[in-house]
């Protein structure tokens, strides 16, 4: 039989969903739920999975060590990868959002606003476009704290169900850009095993109809 | 590479100097001369002729007169310029060169030793068989396991001039096609006319890909105007030239990061390696952005993988 086929799914919420969608696309026969492992093999279809933080994914798959991977457009967007982003799945939708007080005004002229966020890309770049200086406060969670505490005038962030906001007092002032997780792959390996790649494809692409 | 002591280092490097030599006589055999490479190019014309290149990456250097210099991110511009203010009608050139190029990469300066091979003046079609043949026939006598990707940017220049798109949106299109992101794709060209031909056929260019009979099949099918289908037509000749032609995967998508390649484009990969092996094209075009249009076709390795692929150092 061939080396199995790798696919990379991240921990947490997004896995779940992640798991299930493999499921219901026939590529994950079974799986249980109660394991601790970090790589299990699904021997009837011949899929290896890795379990693994989803900033981390898209390093493992860019590198060749697993053929896919699921990640968030989120945490891609602020890596850079050379990787190719091959299916939208409609799992772990939710959007970029700038985020504050109320009447908070974003547009100052001169003037610096500052934004904390865990994703500095997604904020220059966004903030460059409305022609906004900015200082930006890299913060790796809790964000929503910075606007409370005077740390920051607003916050860059994704929002799924803007109920975190809400209990902290704060709203979308502006929406960025929608996000939802996508199956990607490295360049060598797509080259390599293009026939069961774009089987997965095929299954996938039935299974989100 | 880690080494126990130095005797083990000098044996593995006696090996990769055996290798290089052997190499090196090849392409020797085959009439290619090596060629030294300045190490500086004025940073704002290497930006303007290649506009999606990171700025961030090229490493700068300023002179004393205040111009900006970068290292060499590139050797084929720098060959072009040294050749093409002593060129004479009706010359043909075959270089090769062993250098390394600079670029900034998670801060520090990376440097990249490449080895390539380049014909100037040789007729077109001639110089795509005479350089692909003796590329693969390296990779065989290795015993290398790739798979070469091409592409044509005669074809992707041809759909954007015809589409005219700003520069902005042409990147993000560009972008999209080489993450094979069809959803970026589609939402980029969603306003865009919907009874343009040339239009749709982007529209659907992501599936344009893999073994070369298939899909030329696939576009001898597709209604294209002229100089898209001129494009096609010599994608086609090419590879029904190559002694290996049946092996090579056709990808329209194929975007290569350098904006001067005017023909068809080449991407090889190998299975221990995460990014190519080796890429190169036509490049009639950068000729012509130094005064003189010429043929220009050429490739280059990632050469120190390529030697690890090689040289056994175990």
């Amino acid at each position: 039989m061939n080396n199995p086929l790798t696919i990379a799914l991240p921990t947490g919420r997004l896995g779940k969903q992640s798991i299930e969608l493999l499921k219901t696309a026939n590529i994950l026969s079974t799986f249980d739920s109660s394991s601790r492992k970090l790589k299990i093999l699904d021997a009837k279809t011949n899929i290896a999975y890795l379990f693994i933080k989803p900033s981390d994914i898209a390093t493992y798959v860019e590198k060749g060590v697993a053929d896919l991977g699921i990640v968030g457009k989120d945490t891609l967007i602020e890596q850079e990868k050379q990787v190719y982003e091959l299916l939208p799945l409609g799992i772990g939708k939710c959007i970029f959002a700038v985020a504050g007080f109320k009447d908070t005004v974003l547009n100052r002229s001169n003037e610096t606003l500052r934004v904390a966020s865990k994703y500095p890309s997604i904020t220059k770049s966004y903030f460059k476009k409305i022609g906004q200086k900015v200082e930006t406060i890299y913060l790796n969670g809790s964000v929503e704290l910075a606007p409370l505490m005077g740390l920051s005038d607003v916050i860059v962030d994704i929002v799924e169900t803007g109920s975190t906001l809400k209990a902290n007092n704060l709203t979308v002032l502006e929406p960025i850009m929608d996000v939802e997780a996508i199956l990607i792959a490295g360049k060598t390996n797509y080259q390599f095993e293009y026939d069961r790649i774009k089987q997965v494809i095929n299954q996938l692409k039935e299974a989100i109809k | 590479m880690e080494f126990k002591n130095i005797q083990e280092e000098m044996q593995y490097v006696k090996k990769r100097n055996a290798f290089i030599k052997e190499l090196e006589s090849f392409v020797e055999e085959k009439d290619y001369t090596k060629v030294d490479i300045n190490y500086f190019e004025p940073y704002e014309e290497f930006i303007e002729q290649n506009k999606r290149v990171k700025k961030a990456s090229m490493v700068k250097l300023i002179d004393p007169e205040g111009n900006i210099n970068i290292l060499r991110p590139d050797i084929t511009t720098n060959i072009i310029k040294q050749v093409l203010y002593k060129w004479v009608d009706g010359s043909q050139l075959k270089l090769y060169y062993d250098a390394n190029i600079f670029r900034q990469e998670n801060r520090k300066i990376e440097e990249i030793r490449q080895f390539g091979l380049e014909q100037l003046g040789y007729q077109n079609l001639q110089a795509e068989k005479d350089v692909l043949n003796s590329l693969t026939s390296i990779l065989q006598n290795y015993q290398i396991d790739y798979k070469i990707r091409m592409g044509s940017s005669a074809l992707i220049n041809a759909i954007f001039e015809e589409l005219s798109f700003s520069k902005e949106k042409t990147n993000q299109i560009k972008n999209a096609l080489q993450a094979k992101n069809q959803q970026a794709l589609l939402d980029l060209l969603d306003q865009a006319n919907q009874s343009n031909p040339t239009l749709n056929f982007l529209r659907k260019l992501l599936s344009y890909e893999g073994k070369a009979n298939d899909v030329l099949e696939r576009l001898a099918l597709e209604p294209l105007k002229e100089p898209l289908q001129e494009a096609i037509t010599e994608l086609d000749k090419v590879i029904d030239s190559l002694d290996e032609g049946q092996h090579i995967w056709i990808d329209l998508s194929l975007v290569p990061e350098y904006d001067y390649y005017n023909g068809i484009t080449i991407e090889g990969y190998t299975r221990n390696l995460a990014t190519p092996l080796f890429q190169g094209g036509r490049y009639d075009k950068l000729t012509k952005q130094f005064g003189r249009e010429i043929s220009a076709f050429g490739v280059s390795f990632d050469y120190k993988a390529f030697i690890m692929e090689v040289v056994d150092y175990e």
